[in-house]
């Protein structure tokens, strides 16, 4: 029987998939009767996923892409 | 349409555009990839000098288009060029650490939310958050700030590991190429990280 600090160690890798079936079974067991760490692994669900988001809504600027682009045929005119 | 991956014609058009030299497939590539590198440079070096390592990626990246043989997508062989220009500059910055030595302590934070049984503290109970939803823990400036600082402050290895995995969305099999460690040591690295991310936004539904 997994303890709840068992369980937080494992979080990570059961929400990459990365347990070994047996002990991701144990897991969702554990889970099934213990609201704190259902609430953990939500949580940490949560915040891999704001993370992404946080990716999604970055940008490059343009005059970053006006400089990178300058850069680019500056070097690669040079050495034909 | 007779192509059955439309994405890889896509990109062997646009990589034999890049080699001729076409202007506007290089501002294609940038707006499209200077996000993903300049998150992974910053993971490895800092900020300040994420800028030049990009910089310098790219001209390596246009060079060596020519030898790009489409054995992993075109994203992960430009970070495994990312992550070799960050970490020689690393060396030649500071000669006494590498980035193998940044992985950040063992500790993962979570020693005192549990007794000696394994069960929660009462000092540590986890309580429900006011939002679960990504779009509305982002919604509030200030936690977004909060997240974004602390991503930032991880150890080089560990915020490469996030990086890579939780924003760019690899595989693991592509991550232990680029950042040249084994899978167990990433599922490590991303224990220690999220749970440190994690930390930020349950301090902050607590306030
Ligand atoms: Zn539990």
């Amino acid at each position: 029987m997994l303890s709840c600090k068992d369980v937080t160690e494992k979080s990570s890798d059961y929400l990459d998939h990365k347990l070994p079936l047996l002990t991701r079974l144990s897991v969702r067991v554990h889970l099934f009767v213990c609201v704190r760490c259902r609430t953990y692994v939500k949580q940490l669900r949560a915040t891999v996923a704001s993370v992404g988001l946080l990716r999604n809504q970055a940008s490059v600027s343009e005059e970053v892409v006006e400089t990178m682009v300058t850069a680019l045929q500056k070097d690669t005119s040079k050495d034909p | 349409m007779s192509s059955a991956n439309p994405t890889k014609v896509d990109e062997s058009q646009l990589i034999a555009r890049l080699i001729a030299g076409d202007e506007d497939s290089y501002r294609a590539i940038v707006r499209q990839y200077h996000p993903s590198m300049h998150a992974f440079a910053r993971a490895i070096i800092g900020e300040s000098l994420a800028d030049e390592v990009v910089q310098e990626t790219w001209i390596s990246v246009i060079k060596a288009l020519p030898q790009f043989e489409a054995r992993s997508s075109l994203k992960t062989w430009i970070l495994r060029i990312v992550s070799n220009t960050a970490k020689n500059r690393l060396r030649k910055e500071s000669r006494l650490v590498s980035f193998e030595d940044l992985g950040g302590a063992a500790d993962d934070g979570q020693g005192d939310w549990f007794d000696t049984h394994g069960h929660w503290q009462a000092s540590h109970m986890v309580y429900a958050w006011h939002h679960v939803l990504p779009e509305d823990i982002l919604g509030s400036d200030q936690l977004r700030q909060q997240l974004q600082t602390a991503l930032a402050a991880l150890p080089p290895q560990q915020q490469a590991a996030v990086v890579l995995r939780d924003m760019e969305g690899l595989e693991f099999e592509e991550i232990c190429k680029i950042l040249e460690v084994s899978e167990s040591n990433v599922r490590v690295l991303l224990h220690r990280g999220r749970t440190k991310l994690r930390t930020v936004i349950d301090t902050y539904n607590r306030m």
